[in-house]
């Protein structure tokens, strides 16, 4: 594996949650009338993330494709349509503009197939502005600290037994590389491609934007940190060929999740609501939230 | 936020489809808006979708949904009532057929129907689980029979609009002032404050001197105001406590409240200005019955009531022809609460009495997508109660310090057919008062032919009782008696003048 793509992908990764913050401090994100995180969300999400390998191994490999594209358009549409919003409130066109990029990036991705870099470069794209919308839709409709912990401890066991123990990722992963919309933040290709897994990329950026919310600046920097110190890391072991095929990234990062967790959690008695993080001076400068659809 | 979702799938099916509501689902919305609100400190967008949230709706879609409510409503009291079972019958009406044109082919149901046999409006496939029964100051309560699944819808709603409509989080503590056999009132303020988190505590009607010492005392509890914020009772029980208040010069910083509400009987603009002067919170009022809840009627900044379409069916008729009033004029309202909202005791066409005036022009106001009424005028008991209704006599009358608190008053019709006003003051003669009353009876062209002061109650003609003559009794020690008024000679005095109207 190339040294260079490896420390590249760590670079990414810091990139995407830097991005993440960013978003996360300057754009505000609409939310349903009422709802709130519960314990039955993350097992529900839990077995999602369980079964959706599962379900499409079953599925042809277009199909798959076909899902991933719709998810990650509709993921790149509610990402971008606050920040357009914000940037021209009251335009009518604005949504509207949101749509086509999103369709715009997934067509010019789909019309790519045939094209490996030209693929990787576009699903890449989507699959950033993506998991910067997702995870920052959790964090501000109020997911909290304890459930990224418990969601981290469930994959942790869950990645362990799909990476380690048994091949479904790898059998997923061989199934997906190389189509549009593949699941994972892949820079490079063939055989032993440099890349991180979308659900390891989306927990890598996540907790810091959790953290953020609710123990402040100091956890989600030490967050962001320890992400990229563990991708870096074990980056660092496929250059020396320590490890020469898939790792579950996860193994390593969710009992650090769930460690920092309790250390905050310990240290400052608890964890803030939104109302109290958004009241914290300097916590978010957030324009007005925006219609989406 | 999945479970959430699913309630609120589960709850728009029913109501689509006329189905039965499943309480569990209107109270998980509500608990979850709760949880909202403590995460988020505010609800978040398009909240006016939440249930009784007075969201807009395209006027087609409502069209379509009040035609099918009013069939659905209709069906289930045909079916399971023996009253309507034997009125459709006799008039051949078939209720699958109606419509909001044809609505008018129902006949009004009278209050005396409900008042005389209640039992012939319950549902045979309901289980009644408690008899409402209403204040009754006109003589004779209405009962009203609900089921338990009724309640906790009703006091699902309720709990939405206890957080969003009057804005209680857990920090407040919620006081009523009402009478304490008024079960649903109760049981609805009760349960509602405290699934949002709020305090809540029951005066009941006893002396105003204890209530308002109460209201001033410090509460000292932990997470909670200083001090009671927020005060639910009637009107005429608030006038005892501004008079009482007044009397000790008690003002704003003896208080904590941030809200009054008042229910239940009209509240006079004069009333309600002295009620902020002195309490020194916004006193709001808005219209709920217990035979049409959950339905009812919310204040707008421009004045009009503005009434739920959601949850029933309001037409504002003539009391006497039962025909459509028209604009500017005044007519009773008359009132179809729907199932499945309502599922026990089942109502069409009821004639609540209560009188209002239907806006001259169609209103401009936040609201305007609902349909507006003035505030209640006063109920009606013949021509001359909507001639010279309610609103208009305690406007002319609470404005006057002098004259104490809750009003005792009452109207005669002349054999001539004028009207003379018969009202209690606390002293006689009172000359600069009773000028005072014409001079403002005159410019509000109230169509009174005299007004006569007594000093004596025993010699005043009946006057309607309120809420607040609903007294209870206490062991509690009442804090230092007022000084007694010095007794003066009982006299009247009189003056008739030409009506003005």
């Amino acid at each position: 594996m190339s040294g260079v793509a490896l420390a590249a992908l760590s670079g990414c990764v810091a990139l995407v949650m830097a991005v993440a913050g960013t978003y996360l401090a300057r754009v505000r994100m609409p939310r349903p009338p009422v709802g709130v995180y519960e314990p039955a969300d993350i097992v529900l999400l839990c077995v999602g993330i369980v079964l959706a390998p599962l379900l499409y191994l079953e599925l042809p490999g277009t199909a798959v494709a076909a899902v991933f594209g719709v998810v990650l358009g509709l993921a790149v549409q509610f990402t971008l349509a606050p920040v357009v919003a914000a940037r021209w409130p009251g335009a009518g066109w604005a949504t509207a503009t949101t749509w086509l990029l999103a369709a715009a990036g997934c067509a010019v991705t789909a019309l790519l197939h045939d094209r490996p870099t030209g693929v990787r470069v576009g699903t890449d794209l989507l699959i950033a502005v993506a998991v910067v919308g997702v995870a920052n839709l959790w964090t501000q409709s109020g997911m909290r600290a304890a459930h990224v912990a418990a969601l981290a401890a469930a994959l942790t066991c869950y990645d362990l037994v799909a990476t380690a123990l048994t091949d479904v990722t790898l059998r997923f992963a061989t199934r997906v590389q190389g189509r549009p919309f593949a699941p994972m933040l892949a820079l490079t290709g063939g055989q032993h491609p440099v890349s991180v897994g979308l659900g390891d990329l989306l927990l890598l950026v996540l907790f810091p934007l959790v953290a953020a919310k609710a123990y402040g600046r100091g956890a989600a920097l030490m967050a962001g940190a320890v992400g990229v110190a563990v991708t870096g890391a074990i980056s660092a072991l496929f250059a020396v060929g320590a490890l020469t095929s898939g790792f579950p990234l996860l193994t390593a990062l969710g009992p650090l999740i769930v460690a920092q967790h309790l250390y905050w959690s310990r240290r400052l008695g608890g964890e803030r609501t939104t109302a109290q993080w958004r009241a914290a001076p300097g916590a978010v400068r957030s324009g007005p939230a925006v219609r989406r659809g | 936020m999945f479970g959430t979702a699913l309630s609120q799938l589960r709850y728009s099916t029913a109501v689509l489809l006329g189905r039965r509501i499943r309480p569990r689902d209107l109270d998980r919305i509500a608990r979850d808006l709760v949880a909202t609100l403590a995460e988020f400190g505010e609800p978040g967008e398009d909240s006016a979708l939440l249930p009784g949230q007075a969201a807009q709706v395209d006027p087609q879609v409502r069209a379509t949904m009040t035609g099918r409510s009013l069939r659905a409503t209709a069906r289930a009291a045909v079916r399971h009532t023996p009253y309507y079972a034997r009125v459709f019958a006799e008039l051949g009406l078939d209720p699958g057929t109606l419509d909001a044109g044809s609505w008018s082919r129902v006949p009004v149901t009278a209050k005396k129907a409900l008042r005389d046999r209640p039992a012939d409006f319950v549902s045979a496939a309901a289980r009644p689980a408690l008899m409402a029964l209403t204040t009754g100051t006109s003589g004779t309560p209405t009962t009203v029979w609900y089921a338990r699944d009724e309640l906790e819808t009703t006091v699902a709603l309720s709990t939405i609009s206890a957080a969003l409509g009057l804005g209680l989080r857990p920090r407040h503590t919620m006081a009523y002032a009402g009478c304490s056999r008024a079960t649903l009132p109760l049981l609805n303020a009760e349960e509602s404050a405290t699934r949002v988190g709020a305090a809540f505590v029951q005066f009941g009607t006893v002396e105003p001197a204890i209530v308002l010492a109460r209201l001033a005392a410090p509460l000292g509890l932990p997470g909670k105001e200083p001090r009671i914020t927020h005060l639910t009772t009637s009107a005429s029980y608030l006038s005892a406590l501004v008079q009482e208040a007044e009397r000790t010069g008690r003002g704003p910083a003896d208080f904590g409240l941030e809200s009054v509400g008042v229910g239940g009987e009209v509240l006079s603009d004069p009333l309600r200005a002295r009620a902020e002067a002195v309490l020194g919170a916004p006193v709001a009022t808005s219209y709920l019955m217990t035979e049409t809840l959950p339905s009812g009627g919310t204040p707008c900044a421009a004045g009009h009531l503005h009434h739920t379409t959601e949850f029933g069916h309001l037409e504002v008729l003539d009391p006497l022809t039962w025909e459509p009033t028209a604009p500017g004029a005044v007519g009773t309202i008359v009132h179809t609460p729907y199932v499945p909202y309502r599922t026990c005791t089942l109502l069409l066409r009821y004639a609540t009495g209560d009188l209002v005036r239907v806006p001259a022009a169609p209103p401009d106001c936040e609201l305007a997508h609902l349909p507006a009424t003035s505030a209640v005028l006063g109920r009606w008991s013949g021509p001359l109660s909507a001639a010279l209704p309610t609103r208009a006599l305690l406007d002319l009358i609470e404005a006057e310090p002098e004259v104490p608190l809750p009003a005792r008053y009452a109207v005669t019709e002349r054999p001539d057919g004028t009207a003379l006003l018969h009202l209690l003051v606390r002293t006689l003669p009172a000359r600069a008062l009773l000028a005072r009353l014409e001079e403002r009876a005159d410019a509000a062209r109230l169509p009174l032919a005299g007004i006569k002061l007594y000093d004596d109650r025993a010699a005043l003609p009946p006057a309607a009782p309120v809420r607040a003559d609903l007294r209870e009794r206490t062991f509690e020690t009442l804090p230092e008696p007022p000084e007694p008024p010095q007794p003066a000679a009982s006299a009247t005095a009189e003056t008739a003048r030409a009506a003005t109207a």
